[in-house]
């Protein structure tokens, strides 16, 4: 009797063509070995992930998040994704990236042992071989073979621009200036090359 | 990384403040070194320990940013090449 009765309440549920009405003829969730994914509600904006083998749960990102496997290749999880903002070199190299995703190389960093071709910034400073002076102090210009915009002297005597000082650390001479100079080198715009040392 | 044991002689190279010329004695070095020392941009914790340290007046008061004269001609010359 009371078969029968059940019986006839889901043939209620069956069309014409005995087809079963889901979505008013199921009770409880679809198990994973049918088909489904045994959950009875999922969030929205929700991911439905498998941590182990035939359980489905859900992960939620938040606002710009993404999903991936945890660090321990666990689970899934929801994570913000970094972002690189700035790289690093040799030879104290550095460099920011932007918000648009262009590199931009920061060139008024100075790594301690770099060389670079450059001169004082007054006429009365003069120096020799192991002569130092602080960045503050320092003009820094191209080097001589890539002669920018023609910033040197075609004689090779000296920058025709307007150089740009170092600023920063303490800074050995270890030219004099252009070759074949020796001695003391007083003479403004004369370049030399120059190693950072603090 | 440097230690530093004395700073003297800072004084500002602008008017805004943020760049500063001093001699430091580093604990590495036997000797005070000339030392430039910008309030941000380089990448040792030693130069901005300077400006910090030179800024806050332990070693004594930073003298006041002078500007330069303009100079007259600070081209250099073929002339200035001969005569070293």
């Amino acid at each position: 009797m009371t078969q029968a009765f059940n019986l006839a309440q889901l043939a209620n549920k069956v069309n014409t063509s005995g087809q079963l009405d889901a979505s008013t003829g199921l009770v409880n969730a679809v198990p994973v070995a049918n088909g489904g994914l045994a959950l009875s509600s999922i969030a929205a904006k929700s991911i439905p992930v498998a941590n182990v083998a035939n359980t489905y749960t859900t992960v939620t990102p938040g606002a710009s998040q993404s999903v991936r496997i945890n660090a321990g290749n666990t689970a899934w999880e929801a994570f913000t994704p970094g972002t690189v903002t700035s790289v690093s070199g040799t030879g104290g190299l550095t460099g920011t990236i932007t918000s648009s995703g262009s590199l931009s190389i920061d060139t008024s960093t100075y790594a301690i042992g770099q060389i670079i071709s450059g001169r004082a910034n007054n006429t009365t400073t003069s120096h020799t071989i192991g002569s130092t002076i602080a960045g503050t102090s320092l003009y820094s210009g191209p080097p001589r073979s890539a002669n920018v915009g023609g910033q040197w002297q075609a004689d090779g005597s000296g920058f025709v621009f307007s150089p740009t000082l170092v600023n920063t650390g303490t800074w050995k001479a270890i030219t004099t200036g252009p070759a074949g100079l020796t001695g003391t080198c007083t003479q403004i715009g004369l370049p030399a090359l120059w190693v950072r040392i603090s | 990384m440097y230690t530093i044991e004395q700073i003297k002689n800072a004084a500002w190279m602008n008017a805004e403040h943020t760049l500063i010329e001093c001699e430091v004695k580093f604990a590495e070095a036997d000797q005070f070194l000339p030392f430039g020392a910008p309030i941000e941009g380089d990448q040792y914790a030693h130069t901005k320990e300077v400006f910090d340290r030179a800024s806050s007046g332990e070693f004594g008061e930073v003298a006041e940013y002078v500007a330069p004269p303009e100079p007259e001609n600070n081209q250099p010359t073929v002339q200035g090449a001969q005569t070293l």
